[in-house]
């Protein structure tokens, strides 16, 4: 039951993407990638675990994560590139924008907090030459407002948090620190082949 | 061309202002990680016009109540989110330069640069998160978004000789308008103000930042290498058609057409010297006068008092400025 609600959540963010993406500039449009939907999974299921019922903040939140790993997987591959494309810039500060834009309507600072927290620990990886997984901060971040917006508390979650911060590679086995229950192994079988790629 | 000296274009109270939020900046950034902080305080300390905090100190000031630690985070945000644009705009001109300084992609390297801005940019709104409930949130995020996309859009106009003036000042409105906007609505919520202050101010800063946008697209053809910072010409070279060149393209015969398509240093210096010639710029600078003057008329219907003082005396110091 439990993870037919977490299903209909992700069509809806799968659905509200789509519209978003029909408004986005053309070329961004042509830069735009499928959304993998890993981070809205990792906030949705976190939500649930405190048995809330995903709202439209839920759903913008998710949103905004997908907008901000398009920035950041653009940010990636221009990186590993030879030659400096301005096209990539440009598209990866307007994903920026659009990330942003996805949750000022909702009344939620402590959001906009977390994902310009992100967007800067992010770039400060980069900074200092660290281009581990670049989901990493975001993963915290997904966590993080899933605790929010759950109202979650508990030694779990400061086990999560310790596990997905500092020294976290996005690799880390960080999913068994889930309660055990039909939400981590939802989470097991459809994160595991993201995390070992 | 040398700048006009000009008088002190805002009161005591807010140059004293800007100090103090001048200072607030340079802690803040000096806070950031070494690795942004190190290549990002150079910029910062060089200072700039800081139009956009002036703005909200300016409007902010039509209350006595506001606090100062909120003013400064209001105007910090505004300026890190165009001091993101400027570093990264520096990116794609390849500039060497900014007001005498070396830039940061000149000096650490492109990679480095692009998450300086990427950095500044987020810790805009971490900033604001920190003690807002939107309401300055907002107007930032929108102003952001105009501003990517108007540089996107800017993208698919380069080198296009059919441009028009309508869809020039539909771009300046989003590229550089839509920031000038943001900081003087921040300000005005801020100070409490009801929403015809707030409208007033929109239009007051919305043409005030085009205004300014045409006079720095003038000052690319008129002024000098000393003086900008980069070559005479250079939108010419990027592809971008401002403002003086489309009231010179309407001429026949000019040689704007091949210096876009091929911005060799005789064409381009050729396409220039037309762009002086021909009256293009007079015209360019009559339409960012007619700017100023409906700014003007907008914050005549503010209440009287210093920030309608100080709105007005800024539009002129914009006009003086650049003429």
């Amino acid at each position: 039951m439990v993870i037919a609600r977490l299903e209909s959540a992700l069509e809806r963010v799968q659905r509200d993407f789509d519209r978003s993406a029909a408004g986005l500039v053309p070329l961004a449009q042509s830069l735009l990638k499928r959304p993998s939907l890993f981070l809205s999974k990792i906030l949705m299921a976190t939500i649930l675990t405190g048995d809330r019922e995903p709202g439209q903040v839920a759903v913008s939140s998710c949103l905004a994560l997908e907008f901000l790993e398009q920035a950041l997987a653009l940010a990636a591959a221009h990186n590993e590139s030879v030659e400096f494309n301005e096209d990539c810039l440009l598209v990866t500060d307007y994903f920026y924008a659009q990330a942003i834009d996805q949750v000022i309507g909702l009344g939620k600072p402590e959001i906009i907090g977390v994902l310009a927290g992100a967007i800067m620990a992010a770039a400060q990886d980069r900074a200092i030459g660290d281009y581990a997984d670049f989901r990493k901060r975001l993963v915290g971040a997904a966590l993080e407002i899933g605790f929010f917006l759950g109202e979650i508390s508990g030694v779990w979650v400061s086990s999560l948090r310790e596990a997905t911060t500092s020294r976290f590679d996005g690799r880390e086995p960080w999913i068994g620190l889930f309660p055990a229950g039909s939400i981590r192994d939802y989470l097991q079988e459809a994160l595991t082949p993201v995390t070992q790629s | 061309m040398k700048l006009a000296a000009a008088r002190k274009p805002v009161s005591r109270e807010v140059r004293n202002r800007l100090k103090d939020f001048e200072n607030y900046l340079t802690a803040l950034v000096s806070r950031q990680p070494t690795a942004i902080s190190i290549p990002c305080l150079p910029a910062v300390k060089a200072g700039g016009k800081r139009l956009r905090p002036a703005l909200v100190i300016i409007a902010a000031g039509l209350s006595r109540l506001v606090d100062k630690n909120r003013l400064f985070k209001a105007c910090a945000a505004v300026e890190l989110v165009h001091l993101a644009s400027l570093v990264h705009d520096d990116i794609l001109d390849n500039a060497e330069t900014r007001r005498g300084m070396l830039t940061i992609n000149a000096n650490y390297g492109i990679d480095r640069a692009i998450c300086a801005g990427d950095f500044l940019f987020g810790l805009a709104f971490r900033l604001l998160s920190d003690s807002d409930d939107n309401t300055l949130s907002q107007p930032l995020a929108r102003a952001s978004l105009l501003l990517s996309a108007g540089e996107l859009q800017q993208r698919q106009t380069l080198r296009r000789l059919d441009q028009s003036v309508s869809g020039y000042l539909e771009r300046i409105s989003t590229k550089t308008a839509a920031l000038f906007v943001a900081s003087a609505v921040m300000g005005a919520r801020l100070a409490g103000a009801g929403k015809e202050v707030e409208s007033a101010l929109e239009t007051y800063s919305g043409n005030l930042g085009a205004a300014f946008q045409i006079y720095d697209d003038i000052l690319d053809f008129t002024s000098d290498e000393a003086t900008l910072g980069k070559p005479v010409g250079n939108d010419i070279r990027e592809g971008t058609v401002t403002l003086p060149m489309i009231f010179a393209l309407e001429y026949p015969d000019n040689p704007l057409a091949a210096a876009l398509s091929a911005p060799v240093h005789e064409a381009v210096a050729e396409a220039v010297a037309f762009v002086n010639a021909c009256g293009a710029i007079e015209r360019a600078k009559n339409m960012a006068a007619d700017l100023i003057a409906q700014a003007k008329h907008a914050a005549a219907a503010l209440p009287s008092g210093p920030t309608k003082q100080d709105l007005l005396s800024l539009g002129n110091y914009v006009i003086e400025r650049y003429n």
